[in-house]
């Protein structure tokens, strides 16, 4: 499969089926970590990271492959090592020589996110599964009211529309809870 | 709906880019000028954001996980296939080897200790002891070659942790001899039930209650599974293995309930001992 159409792919939302081909670069990271002194499971994490980090940046419309996705994933993964690394070592300087400036923003804020939200994704998870479960349905699968609703077994397109309004109350709710309680308020 | 989920409503279609140019507008005005409805929105966009940042996360880990199952699932078949491709070899010589040094003992051995024993079921032989004939029983052992027995009895505890005797231990105690083997007799009229590991399984009647006899070490079976024994009747041998035979008895009473504890007795109760 060409780049061209693994990026397709992922702009269609068949993220498994990408992920699927994606998962032949994984070997690689794992050595590259191995080598830099991580552990097996730091090589998963970092992995996983950059597959939601690559995904999330081939889905944004002004996408455009500079690179082979393997060589672009490979920098996402040794970024996201150093990154890792600094962050455990406190050490401020910025490495100009991994990547350019803008992929590399990109992992600084998808870490800065990632921290931020922990415990509001606890939240929802923890509260709110078949609301998430919903939710995850419309906004991420892209599925229509109706199979969701077949889906979960509500009576009808219109009761499941309603049900997925006052989860979305219910998790904003949650969400302003969560955020005030925390130290990072702002958003 | 309710005038809060039609405004959650508002603010999703506009997130999701559903609302007209001029709708569009009317909506950042208002944003710009009602701060609290500005907070709505900001903190329905993280929740968008972050229900598709734990989606997509959702599926990296499903896709982590069937990558690396299937890898070690590869990886443990290739070793498991070889293993037991080794394995398969080394059992194929010896039972090869067994096969060879055994063969002239296997010849000498009682065509019926290579059937197939397959135990007979307690209930089939409930139903056919029924109409036996009921005799006293005997001592299991004939001595025609002037062997002395000295028996013993055997101990356990019972749930309760009581002392209980489950059965004797008959030992041939006679100076050895090279090569003898003893005749186990049956002590009444019965059926075999069971030969399993040189165990053999009798079952008799006693007085309303059905009597399990399990006569240990044996060596080699003279009867099958299910075979009707006479009294008197050889039924095994021992001595070979062991210089003495343990004889373990249970009874079951004719109108035992199923949850009833199977009860060990005292062979010496209800049959001679010399």
């Amino acid at each position: 499969m060409t780049d061209k159409k693994l990026v397709e792919l992922i702009k269609n939302g068949r993220h498994s089926r990408a992920l699927s081909k994606l998962y032949k670069i994984y070997p690689a990271v794992v050595k590259h970590v191995k080598q830099s002194g991580g552990s097996l499971s730091d090589a998963e994490d970092v992995f996983q990271d950059a597959m939601v980090i690559f995904i999330e940046k081939a889905m944004k419309k002004d996408f455009e492959l500079t690179a082979s996705i393997t060589t672009y994933v490979f920098g996402i993964c040794k970024n996201l090592v150093f990154e890792k690394r600094r962050e455990h070592q406190k050490d401020r300087l910025r490495n100009s020589s991994l990547g350019n400036e803008e992929d590399y923003k990109s992992i600084e804020d998808f870490l800065e996110e990632e921290r931020r939200f922990q415990a509001l994704d606890k939240v929802l998870i923890e509260t709110g599964k078949k609301c998430l479960e919903l939710l995850k349905m419309f906004y991420y699968d892209k599925l229509s009211m109706k199979t969701i609703a077949q889906r979960l077994g509500f009576k009808g397109e219109t009761s499941a529309k309603t049900q997925k309004y006052k989860c979305i109350e219910k998790a904003r709710n949650l969400t302003e809870s969560v955020l005030i309680h925390s130290k990072n308020q702002s958003l | 709906m309710r005038p809060e989920l039609e405004e959650i409503k508002y603010i999703e279609d506009y997130l999701l880019n559903k609302l007209s140019p001029e709708q569009k507008g009317e909506f950042e005005k208002r944003v710009k000028s009602d701060p609290e409805f500005a907070q709505k929105v900001k903190l329905q966009k993280v929740l968008l954001k972050r229900v598709n940042r734990l989606s997509l996360k959702h599926t990296v880990a499903q896709a982590h996980r069937k990558h690396t199952q299937r890898n070690t699932f590869m990886f443990k078949r290739n070793k498991n296939f070889f293993k037991s491709f080794i394995s398969l070899i080394l059992v194929l010589v010896v039972a090869y080897l067994i096969y060879l040094s055994d063969q002239e003992v296997n010849e000498q051995k009682n065509e019926l200790d290579s059937l197939k024993q397959i135990p007979v079921a307690e209930s089939v032989l409930k139903q056919k002891i029924d109409n036996l004939k009921e005799t006293p029983f005997r001592f299991p052992i004939e001595n025609s070659l002037g062997n002395k027995y000295e028996v013993n009895k055997i101990y356990s505890t019972n749930k309760s942790n009581n002392n209980i005797i489950k059965g004797i231990e008959i030992y041939n105690s006679s100076p050895p001899v090279s090569s003898f083997t003893d005749t186990i007799i049956s002590i009444g009229h019965g059926y075999a039930m069971a030969f399993v590991e040189n165990n053999l399984t009798m079952y008799y009647k006693h007085k309303n209650s059905y009597i399990k006899t399990v006569f240990y070490n044996c060596d080699t079976v003279l009867c099958k599974a299910g075979d009707f024994i006479n009294k008197g009747q050889a039924i095994a041998t021992f001595g070979r293995n062991s210089r003495s035979l343990h004889v373990e008895m249970s009874k079951e009473k004719f109108d035992a309930k199923k949850n009833d504890e199977v009860e060990f007795i005292d062979p010496a109760m209800i049959m001679p001992v010399k």
